[in-house]
């Protein structure tokens, strides 16, 4: 009994080192939420706390994503003028150190060298291409004279470290080296088993057995295929599987050899072999509290890897017996591969490598400008000091060098004009008048055109504030059937709300009602018509003409297709008017909805001292959420509201608007010192991010004294949006320069109702920095739509504590949606999403590139790219503050995980100090600052 | 059992609708099985829909059956109509078409039977379907729940194709992998051929030590195995512009040597040469893909084209006007792959095809080059060798084991062949080289190559034209 015991424990043990260990190993890979609440991400999330340089050299490792611009983008930079040599040479000064050589009559120094390879950058050409090379080289003769020059200082190449288990797994060994295909069938094997698990109600016919989780279902199931990719044997292999995944891993790892030390950078190998299925497959596992999806069929990374490994283990066992008769495992396969490299022929690599070291001194003198010939005259001690440079400034580390100066233009030009405001709103008096209206929009970087320019049409007020209003809810829309999340991905939903029809809409709500069950219906029966084996064959032949309408509509009239879709629509199903649920009460099934009064005011309270609105409000106060519109767009929930969970904002502005309004609420906060007018009204509203139209919602509350306010707002809101849609238009492709406003309306309204355009709008792209700060500091400059604004006034918070709060929320949002677009930047293919046009939804979880591939995570091409150069110029993000430093580095000393950003250089702050004449100081690793000067 | 009752109603109530437009329409084509498989799906269809209701939860709306029961009447009698008018549109003879449905028919039996079980299959599962949403379970159900999940994994897999096609792949790439690297491999085929030949042997009688060794001669020029070797080592062995040279001047040479010995072979020896090509057919073919070496695999790419050449003239018996526009296409081609090789090699030395690949992005200009070489080279128009072959292919009368394997060698030479290009353009993309793209005189090359390769396609129908016509014009006046 008490052996059982003791192994079971030990069992129980190993399950929890093996699952440890996978842990460990997911460090490499980060969290990917489904598509339908796409949340901007880092795709290097899990690694964050090393600094932003090892990290990308991690990504690059496992991954394989740059993660900087290719060199020669950086080169067109150059040429264009966006970078300055002057930022250049500051970029290249901390690396250079006071050394010089000396070539024939020119002396040159470290930091020359350096600076000329950085411009010039030449790589060094592969040893077996050397020869070739140089024989087409006009200066061959003197190339072969300088490695023969060469010779005597050059050490002895040292034997390549080997890669396997280490940057490759077996399989892509194997294929690299026996040319075989493992890795190929692998992931088509893995793929197919993910695509099928982790439906989500896409698949017309589920998989079998899901609710015994992976790999169970997958064990059952597979273990039934007829020889899937060429493994022999494999139902009796699979059916002799261990029953715990923890079990089969270690198995696995076993069979293979993987040495223990080995194992965890093996197994990240291995998940980066699919980075996207990993990714989803990590959230699920991980962050996917609550999802139903999950509760019915979990998974997890312990039992992908548990399939995944499988098959690397049949595979490469069978292709190391058949092309080198060797067991396929990790000491017979090092064992065979020192055996060829001891036999392989050592004596042609010295040549090999004075050849190349000649290459590479030949182009860094053409970057100098000195006669390559006059090489051969310099000491060669002297030339292996120059190749010392260059061999430890390397092409691959020269993407941290442009990244500072490419950044440096960016900062300077608009620290510049922070500075001139900063210094105009110090001496400003704080006099105040009421503006006619206040309009509160999420920080997000879309908002900042459009508040410029309603400010410029009238007396209004503008404030950023995030988009979901500080209110944690989940929310039900009248003919919704599930709750959407409406808070960001890094909070915890605290309140739950509905839509409820509003009093005497009864006959409005029958025929409401009706009409949707009719659309249900019909969409309904032609689902399962166009699904069935049998039935399309009728389907189509007999209503297949009616699906032309919509076909050409969209097509050739796009515009007005959509708005006759929108009209027909409401005809079938007219609208009804309703309300959400803030008052807390309990439906009769028991769900708690809505807020309690103390909440609702604590809420309001904290939410406007944070943006420092306590006092002057206008009459009209606009809470104003953002959506955004588009046609077959997948990644539609990536221009929504990130704030908001991927949603638009529109309940977050409802439930705010109206605990605005309430007397109840008004009191209990005019008690804690913030006095609302009686004649203040909070209207909600929608700010469509792809027309900069605002739909206003509630309207039935609005006393009939603000009706000729609310007209006259909603007027100058249809002025600011044109004003905002011409200056867009100049961003957008394909449209020339200084349209006209009707070209401009056509435009727009196209982009948001064509289904065939990969770019609606630009969305987040282009964005740059987070300002935190009084709206002073950034009126009336021209941020470009590149800046988060978040309002904040640093009077109205002595303890630091909104500061914090600021700094741990938005700011971190701000900088996953400021990763996400750098790295898709940097790398489209790897840590962006590709092309647009090989998208297939998957499963209603995510995106495939054609009919089967890894499920590809972070944004597409389209979004971030403007013909071959980057439209999203790949930025860490800047962040600016307002407010006194020795606050800032209290509000970080008691936000580890976000100073640690800072320090680690995944952002970089500047504080505006208000009570320094010079206000602009830079933040410096160690909570230490430095004057900008 | 109410439910149940409307669940049979929604199977039942189609048919008799879809009969009824039937009956009511006098279709003539009733008894055709056409008819009877579009009465079928349409009945699926229909029913399909009515169960969908019942899903909803809509069959007990009356509003909601009437309209789909309406919508099933009318499309039926609309279809029925428009087929029964279309058809009398297009053939006004009922005879007609009659005969064609008769001629397209399965025997009866065969039909019926096939209908009955998809009847059977489809009303099975649909009860399954309900039972198993209603939770009843039985033995049976158990039966069709256990069929289910080998055909999830059929369909999952998609119908096992990809598995069949990668096991014959894999069989194929073997099979010549181990011929390939076994000593008897040439002697073998050899032996293979003169075998072959031997069978083919009538007399000797009509047969010239001179006309013999025209022969050799030739065969050596234009390859002919097992005389391949002295061009397979020109394209292999020799300096880059003997080669270039030597692989145009050969074979056009051969030809040419050809048209004037042509005349002269005797029958005797047409099936041996015949045999010999096609047994140098699929040895090139087995080579050219199993070979890493580029050089090597374009050598036996140009044996498996020549091939073809000598057996279609000697199953003719005359170098016809396809022929030597396909020996020019064949030349072009081979020359140009060659070409492209040749400015790799300039550039990187000379690597083995899988330590070079994804030029596509670096070298946008040679990518463009060698991917509409490869394209002549496997059968795209509007180049030449793909008409000349087809030419060839028709040019013979009759359709012998010989056609099969030309058409074998030909899909063999799109494998291999798109196989390099794949290799090349879009293969593992290598960092630590320099890339240069093609010069403005390389391109002008390759243009004339590809140029070359189009105008053969066209320029000799227009030189055959006039003979044409005037061939056409005496038939008709014969008639």
């Amino acid at each position: 009994m008490n052996v059982v015991t003791e192994n079971a424990s030990e069992a129980v043990t190993r399950h929890a080192e093996i699952r440890e260990l996978v842990l460990q190993a997911s460090g490499v890979i980060a969290h990917y939420w489904p598509m339908s609440m796409f949340v901007h991400h880092n795709p290097l999330h899990n690694i964050e706390s090393m600094h932003f340089e090892d990290a990308v050299r991690m990504g690059r490792r496992f991954v394989g994503g740059n993660g900087y611009l290719p060199n020669q983008v950086f080169r067109e930079y150059v040429k264009s003028g966006r970078i300055q040599p002057e930022h250049i040479d500051a970029a290249i000064r901390p690396k250079a150190e006071d050394q010089n050589v000396t070539l024939g009559q020119r002396t040159v120094s470290h930091f020359d060298v350096l600076r000329a390879h950085l411009l010039s950058g030449s790589t060094p050409s592969a040893e077996e291409t050397l020869d070739a090379f140089i024989d087409r080289s006009p200066d061959r003769d003197s190339l072969r004279k300088l490695a023969d020059h060469l010779a005597s200082v050059l050490p002895k190449p040292e034997p390549e470290a080997s890669p396997l288990a280490r940057d490759w797994t077996l399989a892509e060994w194997c294929d690299r080296s026996l040319l075989t295909h493992l890795t190929d069938p692998i992931n088509r094997e893995v793929i197919k088993w993910c695509e099928a698990f982790l439906d989500e109600g896409h698949a017309v016919w589920a998989m079998p057995e899901r609710e015994k989780g992976f790999y169970h279902a997958w064990k059952s199931l597979a273990a039934l295929e007829w020889s899937p990719c060429e493994i022999n044997n494999s139902s009796r292999k699979i059916a002799q599987l261990p029953e715990s995944p923890e079990e089969a891993l270690l198995e696995h790892l076993d069979v293979l050899g993987i040495p223990e030390e080995m194992r965890q950078d093996y197994l990240s190998l291995q998940l980066t072999g699919l980075t996207g299925w990993a990714s989803f497959i990590n959230w699920r596992g991980e962050l996917s509290e609550g999802h139903e999806w999950q509760e019915a069929y979990p998974v997890d990374l312990t039992q992908y890897l548990a399939v995944r490994v499988w098959y690397e283990r049949e595979l490469v066992k069978q292709a190391c017996e058949c092309e080198l008769g060797i067991e396929g495992n990790y000491p017979r396969i090092a064992a065979w591969i020192e055996r060829e490299q001891n036999a392989a022929n050592a004596e042609e690599r010295p040549r090999a490598a004075q050849l190349s070291a000649a290459v590479r001194l030949h182009d860094l003198a053409g970057a100098l400008e000195i006669a390559p010939t006059s090489l051969t005259d310099v000491a060669p001690e002297q030339l292996r000091t120059l190749l010392d440079w260059l061999n430890a400034f390397p092409v691959t580390e020269h993407g941290p060098v442009w990244l500072k100066a490419f950044e440096a233009g960016y900062h300077e030009e608009v620290l510049g004009k922070i500075r001139e405001t900063a210094k105009n709103s110090a001496k400003s008096d704080d006099a105040k008048t009421r503006p006619d209206a206040q309009a509160m929009f999420c920080i997000d970087v879309r908002s900042e055109p459009f508040r410029r320019s309603i400010e410029s049409v009238g007396n209004y007020e503008t404030i950023g504030f995030a988009g979901f209003f500080t209110v944690f809810i989940r929310h039900q829309a009248l003919d919704d059937h599930h709750f959407t999340e409406q808070y960001p991905a890094i909070g915890k939903r605290q309140h739950t709300t509905c839509d409820v029809v509003r009093e005497n809409q009864e006959k409005e709500l029958a025929r409401h009602q009706a009409g949707k069950d009719f659309l249900h219906t019909t969409h309904e029966l032609l689902h399962d018509l166009k699904a069935h084996v049998l039935t399309p064959y009728i389907t189509v032949e007999s209503l297949g003409w009616i699906f032309g309408v919509p076909l050409f509509g969209r097509t050739l009239f796009p515009t007005l297709f959509r708005k006759g879709r929108e009209k027909t629509s409401k005809k079938v199903a007219p609208p009804v008017g309703t309300k959400v649920t803030c008052d807390e009460m309990e439906t009769d099934d028991g769900l708690e909805l809505g807020l309690k009064l103390d909440e609702q005011v604590a809420m309001l309270d904290t939410a406007l001292r944070s943006i420092g609105l306590t006092d002057n409000f206008a009459r009209l106060v606009l809470a104003c959420g953002h959506g955004s519109s588009s046609d077959n767009n997948p990644y539609e929930a990536a221009l929504n509201c990130g704030a908001c969970g991927g949603n638009a904002g529109t309940p977050n502005a409802r439930v705010f608007a109206s605990i605005g309004n309430k007397p109840d609420v008004r009191k209990q906060l005019a008690e804690r010192g913030i006095v609302i007018p009686d004649d203040t009204h909070f209207v909600a509203g929608l700010h469509d991010t792809t027309t900069d139209g605002v739909t206003f919602y509630d309207l039935e509350d609005l006393p009939a004294t603000h009706q000729s306010d609310l007209e006259r707002f909603k007027a100058d809101l249809r002025e600011a949006a044109i004003r905002t849609n011409k200056e867009r238009c100049n961003r957008l492709p394909l449209i020339g320069k200084n349209p006209s406003a009707t070209t401009v309306q056509k435009e727009i309204d196209r982009r948001a109702g064509d289904w065939s355009e990969v770019r609606p709008e630009w969305g987040l792209s282009s964005n740059a920095a987070f300002i935190i700060g009084r709206r002073s500091l950034t009126q009336g400059i021209d941020l470009e739509g590149r800046s988060f604004l978040n309002n904040y006034d640093y009077r109205e918070d002595p303890t630091g504590e909104l500061l914090q709060g600021i700094l741990a929320a938005p700011t971190v949002v701000g900088q996953w949606i400021n990763s996400e677009h750098y790295f898709s930047a940097t790398d489209p293919e790897v840590y962006g999403a590709g092309s647009k046009i090989y998208h297939n939804v998957v499963g209603r979880i995510g995106i495939m590139a054609g009919p089967q591939s890894d499920l590809r995570t972070g944004l597409a091409r389209q979004s971030v790219m403007k013909s071959t150069m980057p439209y999203h110029e790949p930025l860490r993000l800047l962040v600016v503050a307002e407010a006194p430093r020795e606050r800032l580095i209290k509000a970080l000393e008691n936000l580890p995980n976000v100073q640690a950003l800072f320090d680690n250089e995944w952002i970089h702050l500047v504080a505006v100090d208000p009570e320094e004449d010079d206000p602009l100081y830079r933040y410096e690793p160690g909570l230490k600052w430095a004057r900008l000067s | 059992m109410r439910q149940t009752g409307r669940f049979f109603l929604s199977l039942a109530l189609p048919l008799v609708i879809v009969y009824g437009a039937h009956e009511l329409l006098h279709v003539p084509l009733r008894e055709s099985q056409g008819l009877i498989i579009f009465l079928f799906f349409s009945w699926v269809t229909a029913s399909q829909a009515m169960l969908t209701m019942y899903r909803l939860q809509k069959a007990g709306s009356f509003k909601g059956q009437g309209i789909l029961l309406a919508v099933v009447t009318v499309v039926t009698l609309a279809y029925l109509l428009a087929a029964e008018l279309f058809t009398a549109f297009l053939y006004p003879s009922a005879e007609t078409v009659e005969s064609y449905f008769r001629a397209a028919a399965l025997p009866n039996e065969l039909f019926w039977t096939i209908v009955a079980i998809a009847a059977a299959v489809i009303t099975v599962g649909w009860a399954a379907s309900y039972a198993r949403r209603h939770g009843r379970s039985t033995n049976r159900l158990r039966l069709i729940n256990e069929l289910r999940t080998p055909l999830y994994l059929f369909f999952v897999n998609r119908l096992y194709l990809d598995g069949v096609a990668l096991r014959l792949r894999l069989c194929v790439k073997k099979t010549a992998e181990s011929l390939d690297s076994s000593r008897f491999f040439f002697p073998g085929a050899a032996v293979i051929a003169l075998a072959w030949t031997g069978s083919s042997w009538t007399s000797s009688a009509d047969v010239s030590i001179e006309t013999v060794a025209s022969l050799v001669g030739m065969g050596l020029l234009l390859p002919l195995f097992p005389l391949h070797s002295a061009y397979t080592a020109a394209l292999t062995k020799m300096p880059r512009a003997g080669a270039f040279l030597v692989s145009a001047i050969m074979p056009l040479a051969g030809l040419y040597g050809l048209t004037q010995l042509v005349a002269n072979i005797p029958p005797t020896l047409q099936p041996v040469v015949s045999a010999l090509a096609l047994v140098g057919a699929m040895y090139a073919s087995i080579k050219a893909v199993v070979q890493k070496s580029v050089p090597h695999l374009i050598a036996y790419a140009g044996l498996a084209f020549y091939s073809i050449l000598w057996w279609q003239i000697a199953t003719v018996g005359s170098v016809t006007e396809a022929a030597i526009v396909y020996a020019c296409s064949v030349v072009l081609v081979i020359a140009g792959i060659q070409m492209a090789w040749d400015r790799l090699r300039v550039r990187y030395s000379d690597l083995p095809m899988d330590r070079i690949g994804g030029l596509a992005r670096p070298m946008p200009k040679f990518g463009i080059c060698l991917a509409l070489l490869v394209m002549a080279a496997v059968g795209l128009p509007p180049f030449g060798l793909v008409f000349s072959f087809i030419g060839l292919i028709l040019g013979s009368s009759t359709v012998t084991a010989g056609t099969y394997v030309v058409l074998l060698t030909w899909f063999g030479a799109s494998w291999y062949l798109f196989k390099l290009m794949q290799r090349l353009l879009f293969g593992p993309h290598r960092e630590d080289i320099r890339y240069d793209d093609l010069k403005f005189k390389e391109i002008v090359a390759f243009a004339a190559v590809l140029l070359l390769l189009i105008a053969l396609s066209v320029v000799p129908q227009k030189l055959s034209a006039p003979v044409v016509e005037q061939e056409a014009r005496n038939g008709m006046e014969m008639k």
